[in-house]
């Protein structure tokens, strides 16, 4: 073999490893035909698993291995194991696995119902028949997937009795958890050391615990170090919601019903949250008299999904801002006046969602409105749409512009069970140097972040904040590195701690260590399920190109207001990237003009307060996918309410107009 | 097939497969760090090295073309003192790629710098690439996470920084 | 080196009779221009029984460009960026757009024009738009001893589906430009040929005319996976016809065009690229249009 370039451990023994998947969605195994006899691969099934053949999730559960039933395309069956990946993956193709598909083709869709939860207040049906008339929508947010271009690694072996895994996690505890079952080990005999990762649609949430406790097992059944990669992708859950809003004599809303239903795919997992966030995403900022809202999880066979950068708040939000664009519409109104008319501090959702006040949103999308000529752009192509009578290559282009906004919230309801275990542990040693015990990966954000905070509080130099050795033996679970919790949450268990060491900081004997958990950093703020701390407006123009009917994007502005944040520059990039990279999942293309504008125009500003910071990321996927379809369904003279377009809709709504 | 080449300044003798990519060579056989793109005729573009001083997709260079060659990954580049006008105007920007693309874009990048001055015609030739050129180069690499003008900006600082490096060089 | 998976035998030949030598000997053998469709496929490596490499780049006749008084003459293993650096005075605007299209200046390096030809089962931009400019190419029939070269119009190395007509020991050798121009080209591509062929639409078109009469009217499609059509009747019925179109004129071309895509194949072209297709037609002719009407 070659001449490595860096190496911690021999490798001469190492086995590599191949998962193998299902291709089919629903149905049986009958037989598994194992590749020719050779003694230097092996193959591990459900049947070589020594603990539990289950990957659990809090309440919920997964096989590791798909006994006899496949439940989705692409779940684990068996693993390959051999010298080297080049042979590993040619003989893989050797294993031919006899699938029975599944005859319930009337349930091939919906597996499952789970029991609905619902929020609301008022007289729904009373407001209902008082109105004048109603208006109905149904939007979508279609299945997306990640492109895996990376592979997934995970490393195992032995060390003096301790299973030793090294893997890119964004829960290394769930990874210790799953191996220690898996292997029917105990916990403090596995030691997981996460490796770096970027994870904006948390990529590395649960797959690394399969892969682990994958390797877990051939290592112990080998002894030798092993190596599994996986470019499974990591999938969004489609949404389907439906919004019926009563109007009254001047089409205003006054009453509104919603069903949302959550295709979860497989196995459902974090159920209880979900609904929570998609709710919070669905009550709109509108004043209604009567609201309603149902959210209903179905299963399928579809690969499991859950988390993907946010756990539904975007698709709901997304609804919701692209519901009030339609009502402008309806209304034959310029969307930004209505939602300054509409919007208001509305004491009917504290319940769900607490905001900043309504007149600092009112104030954004008034400056956003300004920068970005909002009312003259949408009154010209309104006008275009109603005057166009078919779109030609003669005149290649059709524009629309659309306006969304939002509040950002960030990490887990308040009441949740996921904040409970949630720790952060903060030591103050001799020599003034503080020790950060956490299971979140130290990367530069969070690095930055952390000590920023921690010598801001403790008057200590940068350089003497270090962070622990990251492996589970040493680290305290700080939970699943999810919605944005690195940046808030977390922030606000530091502080806590940073507020016990000060206390205790020359009376008592060094070193301290003040712990916190993240319910204990919430108590005492807000009772909302959850707190927003920020507000976000956005227009985006657009243009279908009428001759190579793709669909760019002319100019993005964007206005956003944070109570408090020291990182406005940090912000800044961060939501170009984001607004770029939604852009793109809406199928949408940025176009570059030589000499022109630039594409974008974000700003951000903070209000100067102490409270602590709420994230922006997942509200501003909502108000890029809603902006656009808000943009498309003026440039197309349509309702453009699934997102991300395709060329089905733009040749289906041509074809409409034609 | 016996192949010796520099990786990241360091002799390698490879024994591989004679068509096995580049890529795949720099993940297994060197382990290389940061390399772990294999997108499979995803066409990702995250998988660019300097093979000779020149941009390359390494999913795309079988083992038989490295022959003595002078392969450069992203780590290597870092050592360089021609990546710190990329680090500079990243910071001048403020603007920069994302952990996923950061290396490839940041190659890409110094593919573009090294067209403006021709190295044996000394510093008088300038052939700065139009900005279509520029952000059609980044586009090689499809992660969306800058736009044009973030693209041009950060070029245009990396290329002042560039041709001081050269000027004091002659 | 891996038991179980053969590593290729990699021939370099150095002159074109040694290449004959070596392609008689491994008729199996795969030719290896600059690699970079054949890397790309995503089950290329590993396989376990690969066929032998035969490398064209150290042949030194397939390497050059020549011009001659009637033609400039491409060797097929030349790059799409070794040619775009002939210079704007000698390639055609057609295909000089078509080639800075196709690739990034990383990737172009890599591309040859005669790979490019040659592509298994998908048609990039380059053969419609080579067909537009009326090119020929020199195929190479390696049979040992009773080697055969000739000359081919380029549209017959397709059918009409955009199969690639070539047998295994045939091999492109050399591709032929004439020096006449065309007053006008065009060329209009939507879509990512490797990641969405069955949305993906080029349209290369050429056309030349004097005193506001066409004289000659060369137009292809072409679709990666399904077709590569050249509107042979079009292109007749066009000739003689007076700058600018009217309306009704470009209804027609559009219309028999769309005829012939659809009566190509039995199979359904997927909606999208009709209506690009179609788009792109009339685009063509309304550019057209404006090019002559600005010349008055």
């Amino acid at each position: 073999m070659a001449d490595k370039l860096n190496k911690n451990l021999d490798t001469g023994d190492t086995l590599y490893g191949i998962v193998i998947r299902s291709t089919i969605e629903n149905g049986t195994i009958l037989g598994i035909t194992s590749p020719k006899q050779d003694e230097r691969f092996f193959m591990i099934g459900p049947e070589d698993v020594p603990g539990g053949n289950r990957v659990a999730v809090y309440d919920d559960e997964f096989p590791l291995f798909a006994s006899s039933e496949i439940s989705y395309r692409g779940q684990p069956i068996v693993a390959l194991f051999g010298p080297d990946m080049e042979t590993v993956e040619i003989k893989s193709r050797e294993i031919e696995i006899d699938f029975q598909l599944a005859t319930e083709a009337a349930n091939h869709d919906l597996k499952h119902v789970h029991s609905p939860i619902s929020y609301s207040w008022g007289s729904i049906q009373e407001v209902f028949d008082q109105s004048e008339s109603s208006f109905e929508r149904t939007y979508v947010d279609r299945r997306v997937w990640t492109r895996e271009d990376t592979v997934t690694r995970v490393i195992s072996w032995l060390d003096n009795n301790q299973l030793h895994i090294e893997a890119p996690t964004q829960w290394p505890f769930h990874v210790r958890d799953t191996v220690a079952e898996a292997c029917g080990r105990t916990k403090k005999s596995v030691v997981i050391s996460p490796s770096s990762h970027f994870s904006p649609k948390d990529e590395k949430l649960l797959i690394p615990s399969v892969l682990a406790a994958i390797a877990g097992i051939a290592t112990i059944k080998t002894g030798q170090r092993v190596e599994i990669g996986s470019r499974f992708p990591t999938y969004r859950s489609p949404l389907t919601i439906s919004r019926k809003t009563a109007l009254d004599a001047q089409g205003s809303p006054i009453a509104e019903e919603v069903e949302a239903v959550v295709d979860q795919g497989a196995f459902p997992l974090f159920t209880a949250e979900l609904f929570k966030q998609i709710l919070a995403g669905l009550v709109p900022l509108y004043d209604l008299k009567a609201f309603s809202s149902t959210v209903r999880i179905v299963e399928s066979h579809n690969p499991p999904s859950h988390f993907f950068g946010d756990l539904g708040y975007s698709s709901a939000l997304y609804s919701t801002e692209a519901h009030a664009s339609a009502l402008a519409r309806n209304k034959q109104s310029n969307p930004s006046n209505w939602r300054i008319k509409h919007y208001v501090d509305g004491t009917n959702r504290l319940e769900v969602l607490e905001t900043l006040p309504s007149n600092k949103l009112r104030d954004l999308i008034e400056e956003t409105c300004a920068i970005s000529d909002f009312a003259r752009h949408h009154s010209v192509y309104e006008l275009q749409r109603k005057t166009k009578k078919s779109i030609s290559t003669f005149l290649n282009y059709s524009r629309g512009i659309g306006i969304s906004c939002g509040a950002g919230i960030s990490g887990f309801s308040l009441d949740s069970p996921l904040n409970t275990a949630a720790k952060i542990s903060i030591t103050l040693n001799t020599n003034n140097k503080i020790e950060i015990n956490s299971s979140f990966h130290a990367s530069r954000k969070i690095s930055t972040l952390w000590r920023a905070t921690i010598a801001n509080e403790l008057s200590i130099e940068r350089e003497n904040i270090l962070f622990i050795e990251p492996n589970t033996d040493q680290m305290v679970d700080t939970g699943p590195d999810v919605l944005s919790l690195d940046v808030e949450r977390s922030v606000m268990m530091i502080q806590q701690c940073c507020d016990g060491i000060k206390s205790k900081r020359f009376k008592e004997p060094l070193p301290i260590t003040e712990s916190a958990t993240a319910k204990s950093a919430l108590s005492g703020t807000s009772k909302a399920m959850f707190s927003s701390k920020n507000w976000g407006c956005l227009i985006i123009e657009l243009e279908v190109n009428t001759i190579t009917l793709e669909v760019q994007v002319r100019r993005v502005w964007g206005r956003f207001s944070f109570s408090n944040t020291t990182e406005i520059n940090r912000l800044r990039v961060k939501f170009r990237h984001i607004i770029n990279t939604s852009l793109s999942e809406c199928n949408v293309i940025p176009i570059h003009r030589e000499g022109g504008p630039p594409l974008m125009d974000i700003q951000v500003n903070t209000l100067g307060s102490n409270s602590s910071p709420s994230s922006a990321t997942s509200a501003l996927r909502a108000m890029v996918m809603a902006s656009c379809a808000a943009a498309l369904s003026q440039a197309l003279n349509c309702d453009a309410t699934a997102m991300p377009i395709t060329s089905e809709d733009i040749i289906g709504y041509l074809r409409r107009e034609e | 097939m016996k192949i010796n080449c520099t990786i990241d300044n360091k002799s390698i003798s490879l024994t591989v497969n004679s068509n096995k990519p580049l890529n795949l060579i720099l993940m297994e056989d060197v382990e290389a760090p940061n390399m772990d793109a294999r997108c499979r005729d995803g066409f990702c573009g995250n998988c660019v090295v300097l093979l000779n001083d020149e941009a390359v997709l390494s999913c795309l260079i079988p083992a038989f073309k490295l022959k003595g060659a002078r392969v450069l990954t992203f780590d290597g580049f870092k050592r360089t003192r021609f990546w710190h006008d990329l680090e500079r105007a990243y910071e001048d920007t403020g603007s920069h790629p994302c952990p996923h693309c950061y290396a490839s874009k940041t190659l890409i990048f110094e593919a573009l710098l090294q067209t403006i001055v021709k190295s044996d015609e000394g510093p008088s030739r300038d052939e700065e690439p139009s900005e279509e050129t520029i952000v059609e180069e980044i586009a090689l690499n499809r992660c969306p996470c800058l736009d044009a003008h973030e693209m041009i900006d950060i070029f245009k600082a990396a290329a002042t920084y560039r041709r001081r490096r050269r000027v004091r060089r002659y | 080196m891996y038991e179980g998976i053969r590593s290729p035998a990699v021939h370099l030949p150095k002159t074109m009779s040694d290449l004959v030598s070596v392609a008689t000997r491994f008729p199996n053998a795969t030719f290896w221009a600059g690699g970079t469709f054949l890397m790309s496929r995503h089950d290329y490596y590993p396989t376990r029984d690969s066929n032998d490499i035969i490398s064209l780049s150290e042949v030194p006749d397939l390497g050059r460009i020549n011009r001659t008084d009637r033609y400039l003459e491409i060797g097929s293993m030349v790059t799409f960026e070794d040619m775009l650096k002939v210079g704007k005075q000698v390639l055609p605007g057609l295909l000089q757009e078509t080639l800075e299209r196709t690739a990034t200046r990383i990737v172009r390096r890599h591309i040859t024009m005669g790979g490019a030809l040659c592509t298994e089962g998908i048609r990039l931009a380059l053969p419609g738009t080579l067909v537009s400019l009326q090119a020929e190419v020199e195929v190479k029939t390696c049979l040992g001893p009773k080697t055969e070269t000739k000359w081919l119009d380029l549209h017959r190395l397709y059918d009409k589906l955009g199969v690639l007509q070539l047998k295994k020991n045939e091999l492109i050798t050399r591709i032929r430009l004439g020096f006449e121009r065309e007053n006008f080209s065009y060329f209009i591509t939507a879509g990512n040929p490797m990641l969405n062929p069955q949305e993906t639409v080029f349209l290369s078109f050429a056309c030349s005319y004097n005193q506001s009469v066409i004289q000659k009217f060369s137009m292809c499609l072409t679709f990666p996976t399904s077709l590569i059509l050249v509107p042979k009747e079009i292109d007749m019925m066009m000739q003689g016809t007076l700058l600018p179109l009217t309306s009704q004129q470009i209804s027609r071309v559009v219309r028999n065009v769309m005829e012939e895509i659809l009566s190509a194949s039995p199979q359904e072209y997927p909606p999208m690229q009709i209506e690009r297709a179609r788009g792109f037609v009339e685009s063509a002719m309304h550019e057209l249009n404006a090019q002559s009407l600005s010349e008055r």
